[in-house]
This record gives C-alpha cells, sequence and structure tokens, in this order.
C-alpha cells in the first residue's frame, strides 16, 4: 500500500498530536487530579499510535503503546501522578518528536535509541522507580500488548448466551472469530465493513467487540472480535472472511463452553495465555486495560469529532497562497488601469461594471489576506513547555501566564517571531525573576509571574513579554557600556534611564555576569531587534527596578499589504510607511534653524533633526519652484524622532510591498518598492536608515 | 540551468535576438530572452549601481532594468521611438536591458562565431562579451548574461 501520499497529514496530526501531549501534560503537572486532562493526553497518545503504526513505523508505535499503558494505569488510578512520571512521559514526548521529525525529514525513526526509556515506563508501571529496572522486565509491556496482537477475553452477558444456547438447540453452531486487519490498511472501517457483511450473509451475528459503531468509526487497533452463530462449519466462516483483501489473519474457534462468563478467543499460534505470564502485578492491571481501555477513548473521541466538526479546514502550501496574493495584486492593478481608461473615454457602462468588479475585488483582497493570517497560538503554544523546563532547570518558581494568543498574524511574521519571543522569555527567566528566597526577603511572592500577551494596537499587533523580577538596573548597563567601550563615560552619564535600558539592543552586549546556558552569550538582544526590525516591527522595553521589565515587540499585521503616506520630491514618488509617521506638518524656511551646523525644527517644544529626502536619495534638481511652503513628515524610530522634509504631500494609501529583488538587495534607505494604481512603481522608504 | 552553453539550438546553430546599442549590433541568446517591451516608465532607485536604470513595473511585479549602454562602457544616447526593454531571465532572476533597438532574431552557424581574444580591444567590456557572430558580413556581438547581470563576482 502506497503510504507516501499521507506522509505530510501523518507528520502535520503527529505534530500537533505531540503539542497536544505537551499541553495537556503541563495542565496535568499542575493540576493531577484533572482526570478530564488525562483523558485527552491518553486520547492523543492513542491516535498517535494508531497514525504510527498504520503508516508502519512500529518503534514510534511501541514507544507510545508504552506510554499509553502508563497513562491509562494514571487514569485508572493505579498510579498517583508524580513529577517523576511526568517527566518521563515529557520524555516519551519528546523523543517521539525527535523521531516523527527523522521520518519527516527522510530518515529513519530507528536513530533514536528508545530502549532506555521504554525500560523507564515499563519500571515505572511496575511500580518500581523509573531508574531500578533492568531490561529484562518489561513483562508488564509484553503483557498489555497481548491483548492487540493476541486473543481478547470475550465477554458474553445473559441474553447473549441465552441467544446461543437457543441457536444451539435449533442446530446453529456458536463460533467466535478473530479477525485481524493487515498493518499497513488505510481503511480499516471499510475492511471491518465487509467483513461484517460478509458474517451477516452466512450467519447471525451475535455480537462483536469493540461493538459495531466503533468498528464503523475505526475506534480499534487492528483486530476485532466477532461472536456469530450459523448452520455453516468453521471452514466456511473463515474462507468467507479470509476472502476480504487487507485481512492478515482469521481463527474461528467454536464456542463449546456457553456457561462461563467469559469465552477464550485465543488465536492457536499466539502468545501463550498472556494472564499467566504476566507478573502478578500486573495481571489485574491488564484486565482492567481491556474491560475500561475499549469504551473510554470511544467516549472521548466523541467529543474530538465534534470540534472537528465544527471548524472544517483545509492544509494549503503557503507558496501557494503567496501566488493567490501576487495574482489579486495584478488584478488590482489592472482594475485601475481599466478605471483610468474609462475616465479618459467617459465610458459611462465600463465605470459602472467597474465599480461592482472594484467591490469584488476588494473582497477578494480582504479574503486572501485572511486567510494567510494565523493565530500567535501557534507560536505561543510552545512556549509553557519550554517555560517549565527553564523553571526546572534554574530552580525558580515560575507562572506562565499568556494572553490574546488568538490574536492573527501574517504567516510569515509567525513563521519568524518565535525565536526572538524565546529569547526573551528567556532573558525574563534567566535574568529577570529572581530566585524564590530572593523573592520572599524582597516581600514579593516566591513564585514569579511571567507574561506573554498578545493584541491589537491600530494597525499592528503588539506582543508583550512582561515579569516581575528584578527589573533591569540602569547603571549596570551604562557601566557596562562604556567598559564595552561602546559609548564614553559622559556619554552613559548623560543618557536617561531609559534610553540607556535600551543599550541593551545594542551588538555585542550582554548583561549576565555568569554566561549560562540560558541566556548570556552577547548575541542576544541585538539579534532580537534586528530580527523584529527586519519584520517591519519595533522592539522596546520598559523597566523597573524591583517590579520587572515589560519588554513590548510592535509587529505589523502583515508584511505584504501597510498604509504607507505617498509623498513626492521633484518628480519622484516615495512611500513612508504609517507606522513610523508621527505627524506631518507645514512649516516655511524661516522656522528651519541650525544647532551646530545640522538643520533642525522646534515641534511643540521639541527640537526634531531634519533631512532634506531630495538630498539624502540624491534626486536630480529639477526647477527652484520657489514654494514658501515645506511639509515635514515627522517620523519616529524607537524615541528618535527625525523630520523629512519632502516637497509634496500626496495622500495616504494602502501600497503591496514588493522585494527589489536578488540584484538590488541590501540596498540603504530602501524597504523595497511598490506598484502604484497608475502602474508607477514606487521606492518604499526604510525610516530606521535615517538616523 | 540556462547558460550561454545552450545557444546552441540545433547541430550547431544559434538563435540570437539581435539589437543594437549605437551603432553597434549584440545579441542574446534567444533561450534567455523572456519578451521585449516598449520604454515605459523607469523607477530610479536611490543608492543602485550606476548601471543600474531603475526599476520597471512588469505586470505588477517589480523588475530591475539595466542600462546596456553604460554597463559596456558606452556613450549615452537619448530615448527614441525604437528604445526598447528586453527582458531576460538567467537562474531564475529576471532583468530588463534598455537597448537602442530591436532588430531581428537571427540563426547563427556556430562556426560563425569567434572567441572574443581575438578582439578584446577594451579590457573592461571583455568579460560581457561571449563571442562574435558574423552573418552576411554583419557582427553580432554575443554577450554573456550572467556577467552583464553581475550577481556574481563585483559584490
Amino acid at each position: 500500500m502506497e503510504t507516501n501520499q499521507y506522509m505530510e497529514m501523518f507528520l502535520d496530526e503527529s505534530r500537533e498530536h505531540l503539542q497536544s501531549l505537551n499541553d495537556g501534560l503541563l495542565s496535568l503537572e499542575n493540576d493531577p487530579e484533572d482526570l478530564s486532562v488525562l483523558n485527552e493526553i491518553f486520547r492523543n497518545a492513542h491516535t498517535l499510535k494508531g497514525m504510527s503504526a498504520t503508516m508502519g513505523y512500529t518503534k514510534t508505535a511501541e514507544l507510545t503503546h508504552d506510554m499509553e499503558n502508563l497513562l491509562d494505569m494514571l487514569r485508572k488510578e493505579q498510579l498517583k501522578v508524580s513529577s517523576e512520571i511526568i517527566d518521563v512521559i515529557f520524555k516519551c514526548v519528546d523523543t517521539l518528536q525527535e523521531m516523527v521529525e527523522n521520518i519527516g525529514s527522510g530518515e529513519s525513526e530507528d536513530l533514536v535509541d528508545v530502549s532506555d526509556l521504554v525500560r523507564q515506563v515499563n519500571a515505572i508501571a511496575k511500580g518500581e522507580s523509573p531508574d531500578a529496572g533492568a531490561p529484562a522486565t518489561d513483562a508488564p509491556a509484553s503483557a498489555a500488548d497481548a491483548p492487540a496482537a493476541g486473543g481478547t477475553a470475550f465477554a458474553l452477558n445473559d441474553t447473549d448466551r441465552a441467544v446461543m444456547k437457543e441457536a444451539k438447540t435449533s442446530g446453529l453452531v456458536p463460533y467466535l472469530i478473530h479477525v485481524e486487519i493487515a498493518e499497513s490498511c488505510l481503511l480499516k472501517s471499510a475492511r471491518s465493513y465487509m467483513v461484517m457483511n460478509a458474517l451477516d450473509d452466512i450467519s447471525d451475528v451475535i455480537k462483536s467487540v469493540p461493538p459495531a459503531e466503533d468498528l464503523e468509526q475505526e475506534k480499534f487497533d487492528h483486530s476485532f472480535d466477532v461472536a456469530i452463530v450459523t448452520d455453516s462449519d468453521a471452514k466456511t466462516v473463515e474462507n468467507a472472511v479470509a476472502a476480504i483483501s487487507e485481512i492478515s489473519k482469521v481463527v474461528v474457534t467454536e464456542i463449546t463452553d456457553l456457561d462461563s462468563p467469559a469465552v477464550g478467543g485465543e488465536a492457536p499460534e499466539a502468545a501463550p495465555a498472556p494472564v499467566e505470564e504476566a507478573p502478578k502485578a500486573a495481571a489485574p492491571e491488564k484486565v482492567d486495560h481491556k474491560k475500561d481501555n475499549k469504551p473510554a477513548p470511544a467516549a472521548d473521541k466523541k467529543d474530538a469529532k465534534k470540534v472537528h466538526v465544527g471548524g472544517q479546514s483545509v492544509r494549503v502550501d503557503i507558496e501557494k497562497l503567496d501566488t493567490l496574493m501576487n495574482l489579486v495584486g495584478e488584478l488590482v492593478t489592472n482594475k485601475v488601469r481599466l478605471e483610468q481608461i474609462g475616465m479618459t473615454h467617459r465610458l459611462t457602462e465600463l465605470t459602472e461594471t467597474l465599480e461592482q468588479m472594484d467591490r469584488v475585488t476588494t473582497d477578494l483582497q480582504s479574503v486572501v489576506m485572511k486567510v494567510r493570517m494565523v493565530p500567535v497560538s501557534q507560536v505561543f503554544n510552545r512556549f509553557p513547555r519550554m517555560v517549565r523546563d527553564l523553571a526546572k532547570e534554574l530552580n525558580k518558581d515560575i507562572n506562565l501566564t499568556i494572553e490574546g494568543e488568538e490574536t492573527e498574524l501574517d504567516r510569515t511574521v509567525i513563521d519568524e517571531i518565535g525565536d526572538p519571543l524565546m529569547h526573551l522569555l528567556r532573558n525574563s527567566l534567566d535574568h529577570g525573576v529572581e530566585h524564590p528566597d530572593e523573592r520572599e526577603a524582597k516581600g514579593k511572592p516566591r513564585t514569579g509571574e511571567v507574561g506573554l500577551i498578545a493584541r491589537h494596537e491600530g494597525n499592528n499587533v503588539v506582543i508583550l513579554v512582561t515579569d516581575d523580577g528584578s527589573g533591569i538596573n540602569a547603571d549596570k548597563i551604562r557601566n557596562k557600556a562604556v567598559e564595552k567601550g561602546m559609548i564614553s563615560r559622559d556619554e552613559a552619564d548623560a543618557l536617561p534611564d531609559a534610553d540607556a535600558v535600551r543599550l541593551i539592543f545594542l551588538p555585542g552586549f550582554s548583561t549576565a555576569e555568569v554566561i549560562t546556558d540560558v541566556s548570556g552569550r552577547g548575541v542576544g538582544m541585538d539579534v532580537v531587534r534586528s530580527k523584529i526590525e527586519s519584520l517591519g516591527g519595533h522592539v522596546d522595553v520598559e523597566t523597573k527596578i524591583d517590579e520587572g521589565s515589560v519588554f513590548k515587540i510592535k509587529l505589523p499585521l502583515t508584511l505584504a499589504i501597510i498604509q504607507a503616506m505617498l509623498v513626492k520630491v521633484q518628480d519622484e514618488m516615495y512611500a513612508i510607511p504609517l507606522g513610523s509617521i508621527d505627524s506631518t506638518i507645514n512649516i516655511t524656511p524661516d522656522d528651519i534653524k541650525t544647532v551646530q551646523n545640522k538643520e533642525v525644527i522646534v515641534l511643540r517644544g521639541q527640537i526634531i533633526p531634519i533631512a532634506r529626502l531630495g538630498e539624502i536619495l540624491s534626486v536630480p534638481k529639477g526647477e527652484e519652484t520657489g514654494e514658501e511652503d515645506i511639509f515635514v513628515v515627522v517620523v519616529h524610530v524607537g524615541d528618535h524622532k527625525i523630520g523629512i522634509v519632502v516637497d509634496n504631500l500626496i495622500g495616504q494609501q494602502e501600497i503591496v510591498i514588493k522585494t527589489l529583488g536578488k540584484l538590488l538587495s541590501g540596498l540603504k534607505m530602501l524597504a523595497g518598492a511598490t506598484v502604484l494604481g497608475d502602474g508607477h512603481v514606487a521606492m518604499i522608504l526604510d525610516v530606521s536608515a535615517l538616523l | 540551468m540556462a547558460n550561454t552553453d545552450e545557444q546552441v539550438v540545433s547541430d550547431g546553430e544559434v538563435q540570437v535576438v539581435a539589437f543594437k546599442l549605437r551603432n553597434e549590433e549584440y545579441g542574446f541568446s534567444i533561450l534567455n530572452v523572456q519578451e521585449i517591451k516598449g520604454l515605459t516608465d523607469i523607477t530610479r532607485v536611490p543608492f543602485a549601481p550606476e548601471f543600474i536604470k531603475g526599476v520597471i513595473n512588469l505586470r505588477g511585479s517589480v523588475l530591475p532594468v539595466i542600462d546596456l549602454k553604460r554597463r559596456l562602457g558606452l556613450e549615452d544616447t537619448p530615448y527614441t521611438a525604437n528604445t526598447r526593454i528586453v527582458i531576460v531571465q538567467f537562474d531564475e532572476v529576471s532583468v530588463g536591458m534598455l537597448v537602442d533597438a530591436v532588430t531581428e532574431v537571427r540563426t547563427i552557424d556556430a562556426n560563425d562565431i569567434d572567441s572574443t581574444r581575438a578582439v578584446t580591444g577594451n579590457d573592461a567590456a571583455a568579460r560581457f562579451i561571449s563571442g562574435i557572430g558574423k552573418v552576411d558580413g554583419r557582427l553580432i556581438i554575443q554577450l554573456n548574461i550572467n556577467e552583464i547581470i553581475g550577481l556574481t563576482g563585483e559584490e
């Protein structure tokens, strides 16, 4: 069976389940009593097992299976949730993640050694400490494995038995049929349906385990059992079932003892009765496992199904979306051209049709934009685990609060924002939040609060990384900067605290006195800053000694379309992103003063340096207009302001950002280009390069 | 991979798009030529290398345009009604080339193409030239697109 086409789906879904496992384990750790969480974890593990087995990744399936056993014991309270057990399960999840990634990169899942982990899991299952057990003690696992591989104790209730007895008196023979479906089978439900159909033709089906509806919904591993009464012989029944493709094994046994409550459905060549072989400690669990295991996930899966129906979705390659976006852009540009033709030739009919088309294209554009948006939870959801691990490592008590994870951002931004956020969080944990004892001494609660908050702010999305830790000491930063020769002592002393703290964003700055694993390699904050700025965003910090710090990241909603102010210098048109514009003002030449030969203006009492765009960009000089009015666009980069002198303000407009391509990459002052409505190309200014 | 070797279309024949720069005739392999466009507005790009005239809008994409005369060290001439932009593609990079006029698409026998070594008077421009084709007593100078775009070396 060709499974390659399902590979992408398998990888995607496995990753999702692993993520849910991570999330679930975290909440379980916080509230070990919460059975619903445990059930969900179990369900995830179970699905993962089924998927990997279907795809033929036996090792992955095995490890998941062992993990599932452990979870099952927790669920039935045969074991108590302890941090030790959670750690081991976390390890399992990590290992599984590694295996799935290996599979994804086309390598073998075998690259990861799971034997030690399997031993630990089984040791816990046996009630030992995870380190104690020797590899030989994996009996519980094999015992637990048995129901899947071999026979199943088939519970018949009184009614079932009565029916069978009656049938027997009328000359029919009761049989128990054990059916195994090939591991590679992708449509197990279809096969089981065919089996049931075939049996229906030649017999009366009394009962199946799992029940028929579960079979239809694929809520079984690879085998199921059916009890029938028939007038055909065992061989006929066996042949009828075996004729169906992808059925790997059929065992038909006559039920002779109709008085015993459980009927052994043991396959002759299957492993000898596992119940006897399993150590005593594991035996009772096994029975429970069988009775409770099946119905429980079935019930849980119903909830899962509901969620599924609510949000049907299609996975689409991001490249296709990019193409779609480009095509829409072209459509819009063409539409504008048509509009111009309509205007010039006064074609009312055309103009009217175009108005309709305008509405459609605008809708189309916004839909395409929305399709590209994904919630930040895609990035955020990996942090709880990271914070937990890191807090343990640092011996700190940390409570991470996440807010606004439903806030949406363009896919490209989401892909890039993970690393900077991770770095900021690590910093908050390592440098920000103090050790519990220290916190107590300061009169703060022992548990440190770290927050990750996303929200909309105008046309931007703001992400805050907050902590209630020690804050950043401006003097320390000043000293460090001077020591590193980044600024002079005088300059440092002249800096207000807020600015001094911002020095951490300069290249080569790291305040950690001891370099730790966590942060402090000196490649920290400047990398964060440059990454965010490359996304068209901005990062800033506010801090108060002993009260904590807030890192504020401001990001554009999308990288593809921005609001911009169009300005004119001589005959050239430039676009300035609206996000960085403070205000636009109208002055006369007399308003320009000089300070140390640099031109400045005074705006509401603030001295703002000005830059003449025409000179900076060496725009070819046209004729002097002799105009008295000078237009200044005041932009800000961080706390710095600068006035850009232009000849004319054209207006505000939504523009589609296009790259300048390989040949013109890395030009200073330019953030890209855009095609205006009339088909002309205008350059987009990178304001931060003006400083 | 599009490169100048692919100029050989069949049995030692090469098809070139021939065009004029001042009064000399040049050519690009037809395999690299995407389309030929009339002169449109070219937006100047500040801080761009001198030989880049600017960018144009080609059906919604922004495309750089190289001023071939400036690139080859030839003297500038004003635009005329014949001025064209030849869009070439090389290694997935599309670039417009500003030329004085496009003359024709010619098939040249590979035997009629001389290596440049014999005529490299101007050393600076020599690397841009891959060969010189002789057709009916005319000379068509074959250009090396890779060098002209200048993605390798230089930077």
